[in-house]
Parts: structure tokens; sequence; C-alpha cells
């Protein structure tokens, strides 16, 4: 087979280690591919990049290949997400201040990995602000469409915040977001690791919520490619699909952790100290207790890397939940094609160490897997079932009226 | 016809002031150019520009998109890279690193002139870029260059002319650059070279 050059953007973040790792470690060059990593400071660059075919595929947030679909956020040409790159890993931070004023409406630092009761404590803040006649506060995500944007949207919303009347929500580049909690520019944040640990490292902020426990399973960030390429390139998508399956396993070996972590530190990748990556990398979230944080942040192929479509719908699910779209059978049929999960299986099912018995032959999205761990993995903290089935029933639990075009 | 309004937002102000001079240049006098990106949605909205020039790889865009894509004071603008159908167009401005947000309805033949003058614009200005870090790269060529003579002068009792004889020759049978035999030979000296021996703790520690 000879050997054939692909371009891959991406994002100085730990959750990019699947790309980066693949060049490194001789995983790309296993499966012939010279892969050549082109980094990115925007998401709307790494969009465009990968729109105009700059870069044959690249780290993206979920949410803007589904709003390709969609005709949203601005971009040329539609992406599919052939494969996922990686769970959790993003956290809610509070300013030093706001995290006080937490603590004086009765909220205590052994209460951070129950997600609920900071959102209660925020809520009891913004109502006392409210009432006093004082500015409402300010949360910072990354992009319109992003992961964060709907995680801090959804924590919010679950004590009663309406995100979009109650507090400003602006966006802030992960790399801008320490400066901006430092000056005073932003009260709170959401963003991916390792922005959180950095910011609360050099006294700035706070962590108030993790992703790990608002979803135990949170889908993050996806390997996107455009639809017509990977259309007109069958076979080199799923040899992709191979490499990113063997180079997240690597990655999710716990003995790999220091090297793993060394490789992302480089200048040319994330330029950020090994330490705290490797902390992030480990689970060890300072300010959030001494026990790691289970699941963290997950590169493991048997839960992170598989499309699951019922995620794509979730996302969708959360447009129409904040008016981003409205809901129609065509909409939420356009979302769910954005993640490719015939793609992954044909390309795993050749992957002889790694065995095609993981998942279910269904096509629907949640396969064959116990209910257990279905419910598992699609309820959120909130205790509130996603069942990617049952969108209507999903929208009018939320006091939702959405009316079905 | 009327002017249109142009923005551009570049914290480089050697660029910014490379592409206004150009636009003015080629006519369109309502250029503004805005370094600090905060209260940008404010200042969009007071602008109200037709176009705005914004560098690829700005961070600030994903700001830009976020405004866009909620606020009802400003015209809604697009990314060129949507509704541009001229394919050659669009790679050369990612090339040369430009983005631009465009008013929705705003024409593309009146577009296009711009857009090109942008482009040509960074190129240049990343020429200009390219031209002082291969000056850099030469003068720190330089620096390494008379180090290593000058090493040869007083370790091999060469004249300055010799040193850079045996520089040259060297790297000639070696198919080197000169620079890369001077830097070799900087490092190896460096390593050879004994540091003083410590004093205090480490020095008492000897046997």
């Amino acid at each position: 087979m000879t050997q054939v050059t692909l371009r891959a953007g991406f994002i100085p973040l730990v959750d990019a280690a699947p790309l980066i790792v693949a060049r490194e470690i001789g995983v790309a060059r296993a499966h012939d591919i010279d892969l050549q990593l082109s980094r990115s400071t925007s998401w709307a660059a790494v969009r465009d990049r990968l729109s105009v075919g700059d870069v044959d595929c690249a780290h993206m947030l979920s949410p803007i290949v589904i709003a390709s679909q969609l005709g949203l956020g601005n971009a040329k040409a539609p992406m599919i997400a052939p494969a996922g790159l990686s769970m959790n890993g993003n956290a809610i931070s509070v300013s030093t201040e706001l995290y006080q004023e937490m603590h004086d409406v009765g909220w205590s630092a052994d209460m951070v990995r129950n997600p609920a009761t900071s959102a209660v404590a925020l809520a009891k803040i913004i109502r006392k602000r409210a009432s006093a006649g004082e500015p409402a506060l300010t949360f910072a995500s990354v992009y319109p469409f992003s992961t964060h944007s709907y995680e801090l949207r959804y924590w919010l919303a679950s004590a009663g915040i309406n995100p979009d009347t109650d507090v400003n929500l602006t966006i802030v580049p992960p790399p801008l977001m320490v400066d901006a909690l430092a000056d005073g520019q932003i009260d709170g944040s959401c963003v991916g690791a390792p922005w959180s640990s950095i910011s609360f490292e050099v006294g700035h902020s706070h962590i108030v919520a993790l992703k790990a426990d608002l979803w135990r399973q949170g889908p993050e960030k996806v390997l996107a490619v455009r639809e017509h390429w990977a259309d007109e390139n069958p076979q080199t998508v799923s040899t992709l699909v191979q490499m990113l399956i063997h180079a997240a396993a690597w990655c999710s070996n716990p003995d790999n952790t220091d090297e793993l972590a060394q490789l992302l530190s480089d200048e040319k990748y994330l330029g950020i100290d090994a330490g705290i990556i490797g902390r992030t990398l480990r689970g060890l979230i300072l300010g959030v207790g001494e026990a790691p944080v289970e699941n963290h942040l997950l590169f493991d192929p048997h839960r992170a890397t598989y499309p699951w479509r019922s995620q794509a719908l979730w996302f969708y699910a959360q447009m129409v939940r904040w008016r981003q779209i409205d809901h129609s059978e065509v909409n939420a049929l356009a979302a769910k094609k954005a993640y490719r999960p015939d793609i992954y299986r044909k390309a795993f099912a050749t992957i002889p160490l790694l065995g095609s018995a993981l998942f279910g032959p269904a096509e629907n999205a949640l396969g064959a897997r116990s209910l257990e761990a279905l419910e598992a993995d699609t309820t959120l903290f909130d205790q509130r079932l996603f069942d990617p089935d049952d969108l209507p029933g999903y929208f009018s639990g939320l006091g939702l009226n959405v009316s079905v075009t | 016809m009327d002017e249109l309004r142009i923005l551009i937002i570049d914290e480089n102000a050697i660029r910014a002031s490379i592409l206004s001079e150009g636009l003015r240049d080629a006519g369109y006098g309502n250029v503004t150019v805005i370094a600090d990106t905060r209260n940008l949605l404010k200042r969009i909205v007071e602008l109200d520009p037709d176009a705005i020039f914004i560098d690829l790889e700005n961070p600030s865009r994903d700001v830009l998109e976020q405004m866009f894509e909620v606020s009802r004071f400003v015209q809604r603008p697009i990314a060129m890279f949507v509704d541009q159908s001229d394919d050659d167009t669009i790679n050369q401005a990612v090339e040369a690193g430009v983005s631009a947000y465009i008013v929705d309805g705003l024409k593309k033949e009146r577009m296009k002139p711009i857009l090109n003058m942008t482009i040509a614009r960074f190129k240049a200005f990343n020429r200009l870029q390219e031209e002082l870090a291969s000056t850099k790269a030469a003068l720190e060529e330089r620096t390494v260059i008379d180090q290593a003579k000058r090493h040869l002068m007083k370790n091999a009792g060469l004249s300055e002319d010799e040193a850079y004889a045996r520089l040259r020759s060297t790297a000639m049978a070696q198919g080197k650059r000169i620079a890369q035999i001077a830097q070799a030979l900087v490092t190896s000296i460096e390593l050879l070279e004994v540091p003083d021996t410590p004093k205090g703790e480490q020095g008492e520690r000897r046997p």
C-alpha cells in the first residue's frame, strides 16, 4: 500500500491527543499515513481550514459538525464525524469572588462533585443580585456551537437559571480564559482541559462542576472530515479511523500517561507544563478533592471513539432547546447523519486485536448494550434520561413547546 | 455608488496599516482599524460595517461568530467561505491567512476586488515577515560563525582568514553549510569545556 499524506487540524487542548499521538509514536506510519498536523487558535479557523480542504480531517467540536449538516454556523461544506476523539475533560469554574459568594449562601467545597448543588447556590446569588439591581453575571464558553456552551446552559438551567436572560453568556478562547477570569471580564467559564486547572493553579478561579459529574460519559471532541471527501475516499477514511482507534487505545493506557503528557507539552502542540497535563490525564484535579476523578478525560476506544448517533441527537436537542434551530423530522435526521457509525463499524470490524463484538449489531445508535449501561450513559446529573427515539417526549419533559413540522 | 464601510480587526499594527493603506489607495476611503477586541460588539454596532477583515487565526474569530449568531444589533455578516463559489480565491485567502465576514446581500462583484486586494496585502505582509525571519536567522548564523572563528584562532593558532577557510573547506567536504559546521564546533567546545568546580556543598562531597 502506498503512503498517503493527510493533514489534520487541531486546537491546543489535551483532547487533541489521539491525533498528536498517531503522528508522534508511529501509529499513523504503521497505517501508511503521513500525518501532518496543523495547529489553529480558533474553532472558526479549524472549521474553515477543513471546509476549504486546507486540512483533510480535524479535531473538532461535535456540535460544529452537526451544525454544518443543519446549515448553521458558517460552514462552507457539510462535515461528518466517522469517529469520536474523547469524552469529558471540561470543567465549569467561577472567579474567586463568586466562589466566596457561593460559600456565603451555604455551598461548600465538599459539594463540588455534586454539580446540582453548585447550580442551586449560583441561582440564589443570581436572584439576590437581581433583586438588589446589580448587573447580571457573565459566563463564558468557547464557541456558540460547543459542548461547553450546552453543558453550561444545561447546568444553569438545572437550577432554574435562564441562560439567555438571567446571565450574560459570552465567548472567550480557551487560552484567554485565565486572563478573562483574572481581570473580571467574566465571572465564570466552561472550558476544556487543562485550562480550568491552570486558572485554579494561578489563583484566579475555582472549579465548581466537572463535566464527568454532569454526564458520566459525556461526548466531547470528534474527528471531522468533509462529507464529500469521505464519499470519494472511503478507504482512506476507514484507515484514518483505524489509526485513530489505535492511537486512542495508546492514550488510554495508564502506562503511557507520562509519555503522553510529555508529547502534548511540546511547544508545537500545547506548549503547557507536562506536570499539569499529566495530572489532568490522571484525573487529579486540584481543588476538587484528593481522589482522582474517574472519567475525567477518556480516550478509551471502548467508549470514547464510537460515534453514537444518540449523542448527535442530544446535541441537536440542545440546539432546539436554546432556539438555535426549529425541531423537525428533517432536521433531526440531518443531525443524526452527521455521525457515521457505519464507517466506524466497517473500519473497526477489520481490526483483529480489538474485535468487533464490543458493539451490538443494530444500526440503532445505542446498539445492543444492556439497559443499565444505556441509562447510565444517557442520564445526566439531573437524572433526566435522554431517549433519542423520543425527542418530543424529551422536549415536553423540559417544558418546551416544540411543534413538530 | 455608496461607499463601503470596511472594518479591519487586527492586533498587528503593521499588517493593519499595510491593508488599510492598500484599501484607501484603491479608493475605499471608509476603513476603520480596531486592534483591541474589547467591547467588540459595541464598536461593530457603531461602525455598522459592510465587510470585516480579520486574520484567519485570530482567536477573537470565535467571539465574532457568537456575536453574529445571537445579536439582534448587528446585521448578520457571514463568513466569506460560505457564500463564495470562487474556490480559487478562497484557497488563496486561506493560504494568505485572511478571513472575512460580509454582510448578507452584499454583491459579490463589489466584494471581489476588495478581497483580492486584502489577499495581496496579507501576502505582502507574510513576505515581510519571512524576510525578517531570514534576516534574523542570517544574523544568528553570522554570530555563530564568528564564535567558531574565534575558537579556531585561539586554539589552533590560525589567522581570521585561515579560520574561515578551514570552516569553509570542512563544510564543502561534508556537504554542509558553514553555519552548521560552525555550530557543531561551538557545541563540541562547550561540551569539552570543564566547568569551574562548584564551591560549597557539591565540592565538599567529593572524597
